[in-house]
C-alpha cells in the first residue's frame, strides 16, 4: 500500500497544499489563550480550548485516510483530544501535521484516487477519492473551524492574524 | 476524471451546506456584527455568495485587479443572497465547462492592485485557496448564526441543533431551506 519511492506529482501537490494550510492554522492556534479555555461565545458553542483541540486533531486524520478505506463511527469511539496548555496543543498539532504529511507522501498517486468512505453503520456521509477526502475532511473541515476560531479570537479582543487576506488587525504576510 | 471536472464536482458537493447557511440569514440583522472590528452579517454573507463565482475569473482570466471595477451588489437580503449565489455558481460552472484542458491549472494567476502584485501563484493553487476561503467565511457565518440564536445547520458534521446527513442529500437540503 505504501511505497518508499519518490512521491508522485499528486501526492507532492497534496502534501504541499496541506502543509501550507497547516502553517496558517498554527498561527491561529498559537493565539488561543488557555486561561480562557472554557470560554464559549454561546451556551451551545464549542469551548475555546475544545475548538482549538479539534482543529489540531483534524490535522492528523490524513494518516487514517491514507492507510484505510474508510471510517465507520459505529465501530470506533471518538475520544476528543483535550489539551491542558498551549504547549500541549501545539506539540500535538506539530506531530499530527508531520504524520499526515509523511503519510500523504508515502501514498502513490494511484492510491490517492481510491475511494474512502465516511459512515455510521448503514448511513454513508460521503465516498470520495482519498485526495478528495483529505481536502474535505482534513483541509475544508479544519478551515471551517479555524474560521470559527478567528471569531472567538476577535470576541476576546485578541488580534486576528491574516488568513485569506488582511484582517482588521494585520496585513498579509 | 479531469481536474477541471473535479473542481465542478467539489463546487456541487459543498453547495448544499452554503445554501443552508445563506438561507438562514435574517433580513432584520444584516448590519449586525459580533464585534466592532468584525464584518457585518450581510456583507460577510454576500462575500461568501460572491466567492462561488471566483472560479470564473481564476480559470478564465489571468488576474483579478482591485484597481478595476468589480460588479457587485451593494445590498443583500436573504432572497437576493440565494439568487446571487446561484448566478455566481453558474458563472463558474460555465467557464469551467468551457475549459478544454487541465493544462490551464498550471498557468500563473495574479491578484493585483494596479501595478502592485499582491499575490501570484499557479491557478491550481488559487483554486484550492478559493475553496478554503469559502469554508473559512462559511465557518465564521455559522458562529454569527449561533450568536443570533438561529439554528446552525450541519456542515462538516452534526451541529448542536441538527444531525448530519449525506451533504449531497437534496431532500434534507430542501427541507432545511
Amino acid at each position: 500500500m505504501e511505497t518508499n519511492t519518490t512521491p508522485g506529482r499528486l501526492a507532492a501537490s497534496l502534501a504541499a497544499e496541506f502543509a501550507a494550510d497547516a502553517a496558517v492554522s498554527r498561527r491561529v492556534l498559537e493565539r488561543v489563550p488557555f486561561d480562557k479555555a472554557d470560554w464559549q461565545p454561546h451556551e451551545k458553542s464549542m469551548k475555546f480550548g475544545q475548538l482549538a483541540a479539534h482543529i489540531a486533531e483534524l490535522q492528523g486524520f490524513a494518516v487514517m485516510i491514507m492507510r484505510e478505506d474508510g471510517l465507520d463511527f459505529a465501530e470506533r469511539e471518538y475520544v476528543p483530544f483535550s489539551p491542558a496548555s498551549s504547549e500541549e496543543l501545539l506539540k500535538f498539532f506539530d506531530e499530527a501535521v508531520a504524520a499526515s504529511k509523511a503519510a500523504i507522501l508515502a501514498t502513490s498517486d494511484e492510491d490517492l484516487q481510491k475511494e474512502w468512505t465516511l459512515r455510521r453503520g448503514e448511513t454513508v456521509f460521503f465516498t470520495l477519492p482519498k485526495i478528495g477526502a483529505v481536502r474535505a475532511m482534513v483541509s475544508g473541515h479544519g478551515i471551517h473551524h479555524r474560521g470559527q476560531l478567528s471569531v472567538y479570537l476577535r470576541l476576546n479582543d485578541i488580534p486576528v492574524p491574516s488568513i485569506y487576506g488582511p484582517s482588521a488587525d494585520e496585513s498579509v504576510g | 476524471m479531469s481536474k477541471i471536472q473535479e473542481i465542478i464536482d467539489q463546487i456541487e458537493e459543498e453547495l448544499p451546506a452554503t445554501e443552508k447557511v445563506l438561507a438562514r440569514i435574517p433580513d432584520d440583522k444584516l448590519d449586525w456584527k459580533p464585534h466592532e472590528r468584525s464584518m457585518p452579517l450581510g456583507q460577510l454573507a454576500g462575500h461568501l455568495a460572491d466567492m462561488y463565482g471566483w472560479f470564473d475569473f481564476v480559470i478564465g482570466k489571468d488576474k483579478l485587479d482591485f484597481a478595476e471595477p468589480y460588479d457587485y451588489p451593494q445590498q443583500f437580503d436573504s432572497a437576493t443572497l440565494l439568487t446571487y449565489l446561484k448566478k455566481r455558481v453558474e458563472d463558474s460552472r460555465n467557464t469551467l465547462q468551457n475549459t478544454a484542458s487541465d493544462d490551464v491549472l498550471e498557468e500563473q494567476w495574479a491578484l493585483r492592485n494596479g501595478e502592485q502584485v499582491l499575490w501570484q501563484d499557479k491557478k491550481k493553487v488559487v483554486v484550492r485557496s478559493t475553496f478554503g476561503h469559502i469554508a473559512h467565511h462559511r465557518g465564521q457565518l455559522a458562529v454569527y448564526l449561533r450568536l443570533l440564536d438561529i439554528p446552525v445547520p450541519a456542515i462538516y458534521g452534526p451541529s448542536a441543533d441538527e444531525e448530519w446527513t449525506d451533504p449531497a442529500d437534496q431532500t434534507a437540503t430542501n427541507a432545511a431551506l
